[in-house]
């Protein structure tokens, strides 16, 4: 393998945000995705953490920054210095929860505030193996779907494993995609601007070593 | 997909991983016997660790064979159209989790922690990668670090930290090339001679015009290159900065900005941890009738704050720390005014058990109130042998205290991060009732962490800021060059007082001493500068931005060690307090130096004189 560049270990690297109200399960979702596990009564997340998963699209490595925010409102302030450089966000509402679907609005409406506008959404109804429970209907996801011009809606259930590994490959899937087409190169340096970190998000590594100077 | 087997490099077994247990009631050290291995891939090169009675060995490729997603970082092949829904993993052991691979390239740096000498104990190394992430700490039980940094070294070139011994970081080829390119340019055009000889004057006359390419391009190299001194890049970083805002300029030359940068502090004192206060230690603070000698208090308050009380003490300790009792009054007095409490309590709590279905049908805000509760008493502190299993009775009296404090203070209502408050008030009181009111005592000092505009969260970042920039003015000035200055980091540690970082019975310990007093009221923030104080080297020689810092602090969790946390900050204390005259008004401010009022009294006690 390549040894001259010290970062050759991914392709593309992008950051992808859950959010939504609390208790609608982001951690559970991110957890099954990570590690393949469930935890039942994991703990409330309180400020934001994320995680690395590893994929290969199209043969190219690509590499998620998966960002898991506490869902308490007034927190948002604190954790939305985390997500504003977003390549992708996961809207979450359990399918049980009336309530966390009515709140999506509000959290859209954070999302057009903080994040880039080509950000790719992703509308995700947790809990689907609760359906006896089942309060907000399918064709209420699609419809939020289509209001907001999200690249999907998709049903989830972390603790059955359904759909959470596909939501975030098709995300991934798209922002490789995506990036590939040009269209990103806003973000990208908008990613680059907010972003100053040693890990720079938002696309190829080597493109950045061409267009901003270090 | 044979080619994810690999050509194992290294294999050591005896390679054990310490779990220190967030969960159980009494703290444990568990060893997790494993077996490291450095791996040669198709896709790089892998360091990965396997719990013992696992498959080690090509677990990666039964990954990719089934699609499964099992904890590892190893790139995997996706096919999103088809995917659309995947078996459910097998059983894992409860240790699966830990299991890792890391690819070298990934790899930042590494903790390679010797046992003492002349002490028990294993070589230890814990790897740091560049995203800020710490894997499990790794135990050589059966032999030395060497073979694995010696194997290592084949791949990635190391270089022990000059600053931090037992940090061992990975160099980064391109960083060291900038850095020679650098000197080239230092030669060349001396303007970075004369910068770093007096950046001041030099920025002030020559660099203004291209103050714009210094900041963007060569600052963060000086920053990365071990050239300067650090005294010099932090003035560099600071003059350029006053330089762009005449205001701030005069400020800085005016005030005591620049001195209050270079302040030197006193040498930290060495300051001892002792043992818990006994219950005959803490009857002897007390008159014949029972209550607290006044004259004695300040000397109590510190044995509690050196030591915390012995786990017996603390269902009638907790009471006085936190304001429920009285400590002038009598026992017989006290227990009359916990029988009016009671009352009380049982009042409000009727207030909301006695609301009927069809009443809650047209109270809205009620009812999503109750579902906030519900939610996170169900996920609270559940690894804990007291809330666990179903239909738990100690988690129906969570719900009930926290409820009956929504009536206590509806204006407030719920907010996440009351219920890690409250359960270890109910664990040690055992009933609803004293945990009710110690709890009202707890929120009486966190209160404002949970207001909606969460000013007093920015407050106490913004105060930790100021109050590094003094204990630690490099790591201040790192952070501000790395835009995290505003601490968000930190907003774990102070929402919830550390209750997210250590084991139960830690947090336990540490409360009982914040709520002392002292030997400041806001000594939290000394122990938040503390802890980020042993972070420095690492944080820094990382070259960790924004998204590391924050990684590297939330992984930290669960491996503090709380007495260092405790004797650091209080050496940080007593070396503040030593030069209380030279700190801005702002430091003393925070810490309340020199407020004689505050020193010695044991707070909430109403009959206080």
């Amino acid at each position: 393998m390549n040894r001259e560049d010290g970062d050759d270990s991914f392709d593309y690297l992008f950051k992808v945000v859950l959010i939504g109200d609390m208790g609608v399960g982001k951690t559970c979702v991110v957890q099954r995705f990570r590690n393949g596990t469930f935890v039942d009564r994991q703990g409330t997340t309180i400020g934001v953490d994320f995680t690395m998963k590893s994929l290969i699209v199209d043969g190219k490595r690509v590499k998620l920054q998966i960002w898991d925010t506490g869902g308490q409102e007034r927190f948002r302030t604190i954790t939305q210095s985390y997500y504003r450089s977003a390549n992708g966000i996961v809207l979450c509402y359990d399918i049980t929860c009336k309530q966390s679907y009515e709140s999506l609005e509000r959290w859209i409406d954070d999302v057009s505030k903080f994040a880039a506008p080509n950000v790719v959404k992703v509308v995700v109804g947790t809990k689907a193996d609760l359906e006896s429970e089942r309060i907000v209907q399918v064709e209420d996801g699609e419809q939020l779907q289509r209001r907001h011009g999200m690249l999907t809606f998709i049903e989830t259930s972390a603790k059955e494993n359904t759909n959470v590994d596909k939501t975030f490959y098709r995300l991934a899937e798209t922002l490789k995609r995506q990036h590939d087409a040009g269209m990103s190169i806003e973000s990208q340096i908008e990613g680059i601007r907010l972003n100053s970190g040693s890990t720079p998000v938002g696309g190829l590594w080597q493109k950045y070593e061409s267009c901003c100077r270090y | 997909m044979k080619r994810a087997r690999g050509i194992v490099a290294l294999r050591i077994p005896g390679v054990s991983a310490r779990l220190t247990d967030d969960g159980d009631d009494q703290p444990t050290d568990e060893y997790i016997p494993g077996t490291l291995a450095i791996v040669e891939k198709a896709t790089g090169v892998f360091i990965e660790w396997t719990p013992q009675g696992e498959d080690e060995c090509g677990w990666v490729l039964a990954d990719e064979d089934s699609g499964h997603t099992i904890p590892s970082l190893s790139p995997k092949p996706v096919d999103a159209s088809s995917s659309s829904s995947l078996p459910s993993s097998g059983p894992l052991s409860p240790h699966s989790r830990l299991r890792f691979s890391v690819d070298v390239n990934d790899l930042s740096s590494f903790k390679n922690v010797e046992p003492k000498k002349g002490k028990k104990g294993h070589p230890c190394i814990r790897l740091i990668a560049k995203d800020g992430t710490n894997y499990v700490p790794l135990y050589f039980l059966t032999q030395s670090t060497k073979d694995f940094i010696d194997v290592l070294q084949r791949y990635v070139t190391l270089r022990r930290s000059a600053r931090e011994h037992q940090l061992v970081l990975v160099v980064d080829e391109k960083a060291e090339a900038l850095a020679q390119s650098l000197s080239t340019l230092d030669q060349n055009g001396d303007i970075m001679g004369r910068f770093m000889h007096n950046p001041y004057a030099t920025a002030m006359t020559g660099l203004s015009k291209i103050t714009t390419f210094v900041q963007d391009q060569v600052i963060p190299a000086i920053l990365d290159s071990d050239a300067v001194s650090q005294e010099e890049k932090i003035r560099a970083m600071r003059e350029l900065r006053t330089e762009t805002d005449d205001t701030r300029l005069k400020i800085s030359r005016e005030a005591d900005f620049e001195v209050v940068t270079q302040l030197e502090l006193p040498p930290r004192p060495d300051i001892f941890r002792e043992s818990p206060v006994t219950q005959a230690v803490w009857s002897s603070f007390k008159h014949s009738d029972g209550s607290f000698d006044q004259a004695k208090s300040h000397h109590m308050m510190m044995n509690v704050f050196r030591g915390g009380v012995e786990t017996e003490l603390r269902k009638e300790a907790w009471k006085y720390l936190l304001g429920y009792y009285e400590w002038s009054k009598t026992p017989a007095e006290n227990e009359k005014k916990r029988a009016k409490l009671e009352k009380d309590y049982l009042r409000m709590k009727g207030q909301w058990t006695s609301i009927s279905e069809d009443q809650e049908s047209r109270f809205a805000k009620y009812v999503v109130r109750k579902a906030l509760v519900e939610k996170d008493v169900a996920r609270t502190d559940r690894t804990l042998k007291f809330f666990a299993g179903d239909d738990n009775p100690n988690l129906a009296m969570l719900h009930n205290v926290l409820m009956t404090y929504c009536m206590y203070d509806f204006d407030l209502g719920y907010v996440q991060g009351m219920s890690d408050f409250c359960s270890p008030l109910l664990y040690v009181m055992g009933n609803e009732c004293d945990a009710f009111w110690c709890f009202v005592g707890f929120m009486q000092r966190v209160h404002a962490n949970f207001e909606k505009d969460q000013t007093a969260i920015k407050v106490q970042l913004n105060q930790l800021r100021d109050l590094l920039m003094i204990v630690n003015p490099k790591l201040a000035n790192y952070l501000e060059s790395h835009d995290s200055d505003d601490m968000y980091f930190c907003f774990r540690w102070l929402i919830v007082w550390f209750k997210r970082e250590f084991s139960f019975e830690d947090t336990c310990k540490l409360w009982e001493v914040l709520w002392t007093c002292q030997p400041c009221p806001n000594f939290l923030l000394l122990i938040c500068a503390a802890t980020l104080d042993r972070q420095t080297e690492t944080i820094i020689e990382n070259k960790f931005g924004l998204t590391e810092i924050l990684k590297h602090v939330n992984d930290l969790s669960m491996h503090h060690d709380l007495d260092e946390m405790l004797t650091s900050a209080e050496a940080i204390f007593h070396q503040l307090s030593a030069s209380q005259d030279k700190l801005p008004m702002h430091i003393c401010e925070h810490l309340a130096l020199g407020d004689k009022s505050v020193v010695g009294t044991p707070s909430g006690d109403e009959d206080d004189e």
